[in-house]
């Protein structure tokens, strides 16, 4: 059986990015959100989100789209089937990891 | 990044319409302003009270709808919800919290019972309201314990009872509506901090 600190490397690191997992979380309790709302939930700046979405684009984990409201530009953002069962996985790992910590002791000689 | 922070990341966007606490603020001052149109104290003709009630709400929701929505859209994003994860919320409201509010008020109103049972109704909603949107806002918690109060005042003679106890109970809940609006507006602040260092965007 591994150690909890053994199974922490496991973790997939694209989706345990503080921001990006911030992101996915969102995304994953509703159909779509757009840039403004997960630039005031992640607090990062608009290069910073940019970087981390398209990360998180190229990984096929959400969609980025651009849109028109009324006459505003907006761009829109949904997770996909993959992102959604990516962040639950992870959810479920971060769980199981947390149980783990808490039952686990160090070995006494 | 907590998982308490994660959580409150997931309830907030699954219930981003509820949490815009500002747009409740003229629904609240609507139900105020008909409590106090419905009022005996004032001189009011009795045909007259509906008609002055009516314009109140019809102008609320435009401002709840309209104006502040498109504040909120412009200042904190927008987020499209998800209906299939609240079938089984939306259906309670429907069959019975909405229902059980006016049977209760027609119990109040009809057979006036000892204690006012429409501001316990009231009350079970609020909470009922509170857990089902993301919890936290401990602010709904205390207005259904007031509204508990509230109920029963009659037995120690403060208020009186039936009918009589609708409109003041309206004018409550409208206070309710205001305060629980301002609060939730912001806790909301809290949650999505403004933009620091960069100017605001409305889109990319």
């Amino acid at each position: 059986m591994s150690l909890p600190f053994e199974e922490l490397a496991e973790l997939d690191r694209l989706v345990h990015e503080p921001a990006r997992l911030a992101i996915l979380t969102a995304l994953a309790a509703c159909k779509a959100a757009d840039f403004l709302y997960l630039q005031r939930l992640t607090g990062l700046t608009k290069g910073n989100l940019s970087s981390h979405l398209a990360k998180l684009e190229d990984a096929e984990l959400v969609i980025v789209e651009k849109e028109f409201v009324g006459k505003i530009p907006n761009t829109r953002i949904s997770i996909t089937k993959g992102g959604r069962s990516a962040v639950e996985r992870h959810w479920k790992r971060l769980s199981q990891l947390r149980q783990a910590s808490l039952q686990w002791a160090p070995d006494t000689p | 990044m907590t998982a308490d922070r994660l959580r409150q990341i997931h309830d907030v966007t699954d219930n981003f319409f509820f949490w815009q606490g500002l747009r409740w603020i003229p629904m609240g001052a609507a139900l105020l302003g008909s409590a106090a149109a419905l009022s005996p104290n004032l001189p009011i003709p009795n045909s007259l009270r509906t008609w002055i009630a009516l314009p109140m709400f019809v102008v609320a929701l435009w401002l709840s709808t309209s104006v502040l929505g498109r504040y909120y859209a412009r200042h904190f994003g927008r987020v499209r919800g998800d209906p299939s994860r609240h079938v089984t919320r939306t259906s309670v409201k429907w069959l019975i919290v909405y229902p059980g509010i006016i049977v209760a008020m027609l119990v109040d109103a009809k057979l006036g019972p000892p204690l006012v049972v429409s501001s316990l109704a009231f009350a079970l909603a609020i909470e009922a309201y509170r857990e089902s949107t993301g919890g936290g806002r401990w602010h709904y918690l205390v207005a259904a314990i007031g509204l508990v109060a509230f109920s029963v005042l009659p037995l120690f003679g403060v208020v009186q009872t039936g009918k009589h106890a609708l409109t003041p109970l309206i004018g409550i809940v409208g206070l309710i509506y205001i305060v629980g609006g301002v609060l939730d507006h912001r806790e909301l602040v809290r949650v999505l901090s403004p933009i620091q260092g960069e100017e605001r965007v409305a889109s990319l």
